[in-house]
C-alpha cells in the first residue's frame, strides 16, 4: 500500500517502524471488520435466536392407474407430464393462503409464531397484514416436489418439536381431503353424465313398450305383420296347389273321356282352390283386408321405435359401465411414505456453520474493500 | 475498512475514486470504437448475433414440435435465456483479453487492469441492455399486449449476469497472464455452460436430482430471475440472488488478489 508517509514526519522512516505501523493497521482492520462482526454473529446465533426444530415428512399422491415416472430427461427436458400434476396441485394447495387460514383458525399457528418467549428477529409480527403472515409462512413451511420420484418433501419449522409435528400432521390431513374431494368429484362428474343419459334411454324404451301394447290391446290383431305374413304363406301354398290341379286336369284330358269321374273330381277340386284363393286375396288387398293395411301401418311405427329404443337402451348401458371404469382409473389418494417426524434436536440455527459463513463472507468483504480501496487511492497518487 | 479510511486524509480517496471514474468513463467510451470498429455493421453485430441464436432454436423448437415449459412466449423465453446467457460470457471473454488487448494503455500510470475490466463490462452490460430491449421491443409489435412482470427483478438479473461475467473476465485475466494455456482451455472448459445454464429449459422443468445439479451453475440462476422478472405467471423458486452474489464476491476476491499479484509481471513485458 502506498500510504503517503512522507506526511507522518522522520519518525516514522524506519523499516521496523513502518512495518509495526502496518501490522498494527492490519490487526485493527481485520478487528473491526472480521473479529468484532464475528463475535457479534455468534451471540446472535448462539445466544439471541430462539432454536427451530424441523419437522419431515414425505407423501405422494397415487392414482389408480400409476403411470412409470418419468423418464430422466436432461436437457431437452420438456414440460412436466400429466404424472405430475396431482403433486404439483397438492404443492400449490398446501402453500396457498386457504392452507395458512386453516391453520390460523383451527391450529393456532398465530400463537405459537407471535409467541413473546420467541426472539424478535424471528417472531411473526402479530398485527402484520395478510400477506406478510403469508410470507412468513412460506419462510417455514417449504413443499419440494421430486418430480422423477413423484415424491413431496413436506418440512416445517416451529419453534418445538411438538409443533412442528402438529402442523405438519395438519398440512397432511388437509391435502388428503382435498385430494380425496378433488378424486369424488371427477368421479362423479363422469358417471352423472352416463347416468342420465341411461335414464333417458330407459323412459323411451318403457314408452314404446306401453305404447305398443296399448296398440295391441286396441286392436283384434295381436300382430298384423304376422298375421299378414301368415296370409302370405297361406296364398302362396293355394297357388302352388292349384298349379298343380290345373296340371293334373290337363293331363286327365288327354288320357279319360270328358265327364269321367275323375275328371269331374278334379274340375271341382281345381274350382274349390280358385275360390279359396280369391277369398285369401280378398282377405289381403281387397275389401275386407282394409283393416290388417291399417293395423299394420299404425304397428310398423311402433316397433321400430322399440327397437330403436332398445338399441339406444343397450348403448347407455355400456357407456355409463365405461364411465365407471374410467372413473375407478381416474381414482386418486395421498400415500403418507413416511409420517412427520418428531425432532428431538432444534435444526436451526446450526450455530458453527452459520458463524462459519459469516467469518468466510467478511474476510472476502473486507478483501475486497481493501483491494479496492488500494485501487482509488492508486489513481490519486499518480 | 473504516480504520483504512480513517488514517488517510479524506481529500485523497474522493480524488482517487473521481479519478479512476474518468478512467473508466474514457476507457468505456474508447472501447465503443475499438469493439465494433473495425466491423461495417458495427453496433448492428451485438443485436444480430442473440438474434441468430433465437432465430435457431426457435426453429428447433418449432421442428421438434416441443412446447416452451409453462407456456411462455418463445421469443421472450429465448431471449431471456440466451442474452442473459452472452452477457455473462461476453463480459468474461473481453475481460480476459483486457490486458492483452490494451497493453500499450497500461503504460500509462493512470490506467489500471481492474478499470480496463470494469470499462468493459460496463461497456457490454449496458449494450445487451439495450439489445434486451430491442429484441423484446420488436417481439412485442407482433404480440396484442405485452407486460412486464417486475423491471427491478430483470435488471438485478442482468446486473448480477454482467458482475458475474467482470469476476469471471478478472481471474481468467489475472491467470492469462500466469499462463496462456488458460486462453486455449477456456473455450472447451466454458462451452459446455451453454446447455446447462437453462437456455431452453428452466429450472422448474427439470427433474429434482438433475435440477440439484445444475443449480451449482450461476448462470441459470441470473437466467432464471431475469425470467422471474418478465413473465408475471413464471415464479423461479430456485433462483438465489445471495448464490450468485457469494460467486461473485468470491470471483472478485480472488481476482483482485491475483492481480495483484501478477501485476509486476505484466509491466515488465
Amino acid at each position: 500500500m502506498n500510504a503517503p508517509l512522507e506526511t507522518k514526519g522522520p519518525a516514522v522512516n524506519t523499516v521496523r517502524q513502518l512495518r509495526r505501523m502496518r501490522a498494527r493497521r492490519l490487526v485493527r482492520r481485520l478487528g473491526l471488520g472480521v473479529v468484532l462482526p464475528t463475535i457479534l454473529a455468534t451471540l446472535y446465533y448462539g445466544v439471541l435466536v430462539t432454536p427451530q426444530f424441523e419437522s419431515v415428512s414425505s407423501f405422494t399422491v397415487q392414482a389408480a392407474d400409476a403411470p412409470a415416472a418419468p423418464q430422466l430427461e436432461l436437457i431437452f427436458a420438456s414440460v412436466p407430464g400429466n404424472a405430475g400434476r396431482d403433486a404439483q396441485l397438492v404443492r400449490e394447495h398446501a402453500l396457498s393462503r386457504d392452507m395458512l387460514k386453516h391453520l390460523i383458525e383451527n391450529h393456532g399457528f398465530i400463537e405459537h409464531y407471535a409467541d413473546d418467549s420467541v426472539d424478535f428477529t424471528s417472531r411473526l409480527d402479530a398485527s402484520s397484514g395478510s400477506e406478510e403472515i403469508h410470507d412468513y409462512y412460506l419462510d417455514h413451511f417449504e413443499v419440494e416436489y421430486d418430480s422423477a420420484a413423484g415424491l413431496l418433501k413436506l418440512r416445517v419449522r416451529a419453534f418445538d418439536a411438538e409443533s412442528a409435528q402438529r402442523f405438519a400432521q395438519a398440512i397432511l390431513d388437509k391435502s388428503e381431503s382435498m385430494v380425496n374431494d378433488l378424486s369424488s368429484r371427477a368421479r362423479t362428474d363422469r358417471t352423472s353424465l352416463a347416468q342420465g343419459e341411461l335414464e333417458r334411454a330407459e323412459t323411451r324404451l318403457s314408452e314404446a313398450r306401453a305404447a305398443l301394447t296399448e296398440a295391441q290391446s286396441e286392436g283384434s290383431e295381436l300382430d298384423p305383420v304376422q298375421s299378414a305374413a301368415a296370409l302370405y304363406e297361406l296364398r302362396a301354398q293355394l297357388e302352388a296347389q292349384l298349379a298343380s290341379a290345373r296340371a293334373e286336369l290337363s293331363a286327365l284330358r288327354g288320357t279319360s273321356a270328358m265327364g269321367s269321374p275323375e275328371m269331374v273330381a278334379q274340375q271341382r277340386r281345381v274350382s274349390a282352390l280358385q275360390r279359396q284363393l280369391d277369398e285369401q286375396n280378398e282377405r289381403l288387398v281387397g275389401e275386407s283386408g282394409a283393416s290388417l293395411r291399417a293395423a299394420i301401418s299404425r304397428f310398423e311405427p311402433l316397433v321400430v321405435e322399440k327397437e330403436f329404443a332398445e338399441r339406444a337402451y343397450s348403448s347407455a348401458l355400456s357407456s355409463l359401465e365405461m364411465a365407471r371404469v374410467d372413473a375407478a382409473r381416474q381414482h386418486r389418494y395421498l400415500v403418507t411414505l413416511a409420517d412427520p417426524s418428531h425432532p428431538s434436536d432444534a435444526t436451526y440455527p446450526n450455530v458453527l456453520w452459520s458463524v462459519l459463513t459469516f467469518l468466510v463472507l467478511c474476510f472476502a468483504v473486507m478483501g475486497i474493500g481493501t483491494l479496492l480501496v488500494a485501487s482509488v487511492r492508486e489513481h490519486a497518487n499518480v | 475498512m473504516s480504520g483504512a479510511v480513517a488514517t488517510l486524509p479524506r481529500g485523497e480517496l474522493t480524488r482517487g475514486l473521481m479519478a479512476q471514474l474518468r478512467v473508466v468513463h474514457a476507457l468505456a467510451l474508447r472501447e465503443t470504437r475499438t469493439r465494433f470498429g473495425q466491423n461495417k455493421l458495427g453496433y448492428v453485430w451485438a443485436l444480430l448475433e442473440p438474434l441468430f441464436w433465437i432465430g435457431t432454436f426457435a426453429g428447433l423448437f418449432e421442428v421438434a414440435d416441443r412446447g416452451t415449459p409453462g407456456g411462455m412466449a418463445i421469443v421472450p423465453f429465448l431471449a431471456t435465456g440466451v442474452v442473459t446467457y452472452e452477457l455473462v460470457m461476453k463480459t468474461a471473454n473481453k475481460g480476459s483479453q483486457a490486458i492483452n488487448g490494451n497493453k500499450a494503455l497500461l503504460f500509462y500510470p493512470q490506467v489500471q487492469t481492474l478499470d480496463l475490466i470494469l470499462a468493459r463490462g460496463a461497456l457490454e452490460l449496458a449494450t445487451y441492455a439495450v439489445v434486451f430491449a430491442l429484441i423484446i421491443g420488436g417481439w412485442a409489435f407482433t404480440v396484442p399486449r405485452v407486460r412486464i412482470d417486475d423491471l427491478l427483478v430483470l435488471m438485478n438479473g442482468l446486473l448480477l449476469a454482467g458482475l458475474l461475467g467482470m469476476g469471471l473476465g478478472l481471474v481468467l485475466c489475472g491467470l492469462n497472464v500466469l499462463s496462456p494455456t488458460v486462453e486455449r482451455i477456456r473455450g472447451p472448459l466454458f462451452r459446455p455452460l451453454f446447455w446447462v445454464s437453462g437456455l431452453f429449459f428452466t429450472a422448474e422443468s427439470l427433474p429434482k436430482q438433475v435440477r440439484d445439479m445444475l443449480l451449482y451453475n450461476p448462470i441459470l440462476h441470473c437466467i432464471e430471475m431475469v425470467r422471474t422478472g418478465f413473465f408475471p405467471d413464471y415464479h423461479a423458486r430456485h433462483a438465489e440472488p445471495m448464490y450468485v452474489g457469494a460467486w461473485i464476491l468470491g470471483l472478485f476476491f480472488f481476482g483482485l488478489t491475483l492481480e495483484r499479484r501478477v501485476r509486476h509481471k505484466v509491466q515488465l513485458t
